[in-house]
Order: structure tokens, then sequence, then C-alpha cells
């Protein structure tokens, strides 16, 4: 009984690379039929690589042709990018969140007071209509550097999200 | 036929590579490199040379059609045989469902005693006697001492547990050793006895 264990063990051995225990060492170091077990193991298999290697080396050219004649019908098939809607989601789900998170934190945005009216010089002869004009231009080139940040945010959400769009299956679009 | 003209020295899984990148000639390398260890690998599993010879056909076929899905990170061997495998799985049950061809039970001996008696005589290779095996015991040998898989891959060919795959082995060796007891070998083989 205990040969037959340490027969498994020799062979589990070999296969593993895992080094025998004490107990099983020491009896094969006792018994002749184990330590020739374990010897003729690791002979077996030398045998058996070195009569693979006579059996690779002899080709069957008629079996090869056959095999390579079937293969001039088929062609290689180039892998397709396929549109996953997957990772698309998440990738819209991502960019509306991050969005949405900088849009929350930056809260209501007040203008500051431009104050451009004191530094204003208004002549005296000038008429009522262009002086409205100059002011409202004025007050279109005074915009904080905050809400310039936030439209060009918005333009390239606007635009990302576009572009996710577009590369929709129409299917899946609807 | 020629050899392609492609190094020796490339890798299976370079020339795989060169292959899904559409370079016939490194399929052609691979057919000539694996052509006839698939056969040795299925023939006895499958009963017939003409059968077996049709099974490495299709198995090449269906690996040149599926080329663009081979990961080079892995063994191409690893690949091709799961393949091989599959295939014969359902070369059984079609033979099974249309009533003919061998069964797992009866593959693995050759038809005629005759011929067996003068192969065994005319035999010098292990391999030949390794044949009369049961193709399960023979298939997970060929495994690890042709093609060097490591348990783990072996495992994943036949679709088996590694303890699985560990019991085959060693029940192969206890096999073969007392099958190789009355021939040359029997002295180096006689503790294989249990």
């Amino acid at each position: 009984m205990f040969c037959f264990i340490t027969k498994w063990m020799v062979s589990r051995s070999h296969d593993t690379g895992k080094p025998l225990s004490g107990l099983t060492a020491r009896h094969i170091g006792r018994c002749g039929e184990c330590s020739a077990f374990a010897r003729a193991t690791e002979s077996l298999g030398a045998a058996l690589r070195r009569d693979a290697r006579e059996l690779k080396r002899d080709g069957n050219n008629a079996l090869n042709e056959k095999i390579i004649s079937s293969l001039i019908t088929e062609r290689v098939r180039v892998p397709r990018r396929r549109f996953m809607p997957a990772p698309a989601f998440a990738a819209a789900l991502l960019v509306v969140l991050i969005t949405a998170t900088v849009l929350f934190r930056t809260g209501p945005v007040s203008t500051p007071d431009p104050g451009v009216f004191p530094a204003i010089e208004v002549p005296g002869t000038m008429d009522t209509p262009d002086v409205l004009r100059n002011v409202t231009d004025i007050a279109v080139k005074v915009e904080s550097p905050i809400e310039t940040e936030m439209h060009s945010l918005e333009r390239s959400v606007k635009s990302a999200a576009q572009s996710l769009l577009d590369g929709l299956d129409p299917k899946i679009k609807g | 036929m020629e050899k392609p003209l492609v190094s020796d020295r490339l890798s299976d899984e370079e020339l795989a590579a060169d292959a899904r990148a559409g370079s016939r000639s490194s399929f052609e390398e691979l057919v000539h490199r694996y052509s006839l260890r698939l056969f040795h690998f299925l023939r006895p599993r499958v009963g017939t040379d003409q059968d077996t010879e049709d099974l490495v056909q299709e198995t090449f076929l269906k690996v040149y059609r599926n080329i663009h899905r081979f990961d080079t990170a892995y063994k191409f061997s690893t690949w091709l045989y799961t393949i091989a495998v599959r295939l014969t799985i359902g070369f059984y049950r079609k033979n099974r469902a249309n009533g003919d061809g061998p069964t797992p039970e009866s593959a693995g001996t050759w038809a005629d005693p005759q011929d067996e008696m003068i192969r065994e005589q005319e035999s010098q290779n292990l391999w030949d006697t390794a044949k009369k095996l049961r193709p399960d015991l023979y298939q997970a040998l060929w495994l690890r001492y042709v093609e060097d898989l490591p348990l783990k891959e072996i495992a994943g060919v036949m679709k088996k547990s590694r303890v699985h795959v560990r019991v085959l082995l060693h029940r192969a060796r206890l096999q073969l050793g007392k099958q190789l007891n009355p021939a040359g070998e029997k002295e180096k083989f006689q503790c294989f006895a249990l």
C-alpha cells in the first residue's frame, strides 16, 4: 500500500516539479522497488522525449500538400473594429458626470462690477445712441475668466457628445 | 511539396502573428511543423488514417479561418490542440448519430491483429507502444512529453481538472511500463508492476 502511494508521489513530483517529502524520500531510499520506479520514471520520460524527436523529424508531404491546397480558397479575415455599446455608453456617462460636477461646484457666477462707467469719458457733444452702443460693446467685452472657461468647457462637452452620438449604431440610436 | 521560405528560428507564436497579418507562407510553416504531430496525436482516438488526415485538415482550416482570434500571449500549440480535441469530439458525435465509425472505447486498437503483430515487431519507437494505451492516457502523455505543455494547459486542452491529468499521466506511465516489460526495455521498467 505504501509503495502504491510512494509511486503516486514520485509521479506527481515528476509532473509538478515539487520536491518529494522527507517520508517519501526515506521510503525510496529503503525500498528497492520504489527507487527503481523513480529512476524508471525519469528514463521513461527521457525515452519518450527522444522518440518524439524522431517522430517530429519525419514529414508527411502528401498531408501537408492536401492541407495547404485546401487553404487556397480561404482568406484570412482582417479583424474589424466593432462598435461596443457598453464602453461608449460608459464614456458618455463619465463626460456628463464630470460636467455636472464642475457646474455644481462652481455654482452661480456673479459678474464682478466691471467698473467701466466711471472710466468712460463721454464727450458732451456725443449723441445718446452712440453712447449706448459704446456701453453695450464694453459690457460684451467684459467677461469673467470663469465664464470664459465654462463656455469653452460647454462647447467641448457638446462636441464630445455629438461625436459619440455620430459613432452610435443607427439601430441603437433609434 | 517544398518547405516554405520562412526562417526556422521564428517561434510558433511569431509565425502565427505573421499569418494573422496575412502571411500565407508563415501559416504553411506552421502546417509543416504541426501536421504530423497532430496526426500522431489524433490517430489512436480516431481509428483510421483517412479520418485522422481529414480531421487534421479540418483543424488547420479552422485555425486559418480564426487566426485573427489567436492571442500571441498564449502558446500556439495549446490553441491548436484544443481546437483539434473539440473537432474530434464533434467527429464522434456525428459518427454516433450516423451509427458508424469508431467509438471512443474501440478507438486505439489496430484493425488487423496481424498488422498489429508486424508493427510490434518492427516498432523501435516507444510511441508505437504508447498508441496501444487508452486514447486519453496516450494524449496526456503526448501533450506532456512531445509538446512539453504544463499540467494546467494539458488540463485546458483535454477539458479535465489538473488532478485528473496527473492521474492520467500516472496511469499511463504504469501501463506503458507494464507493456514494455516483455520487450527490450524489460530490465529498465520491471518496477512498473504494482
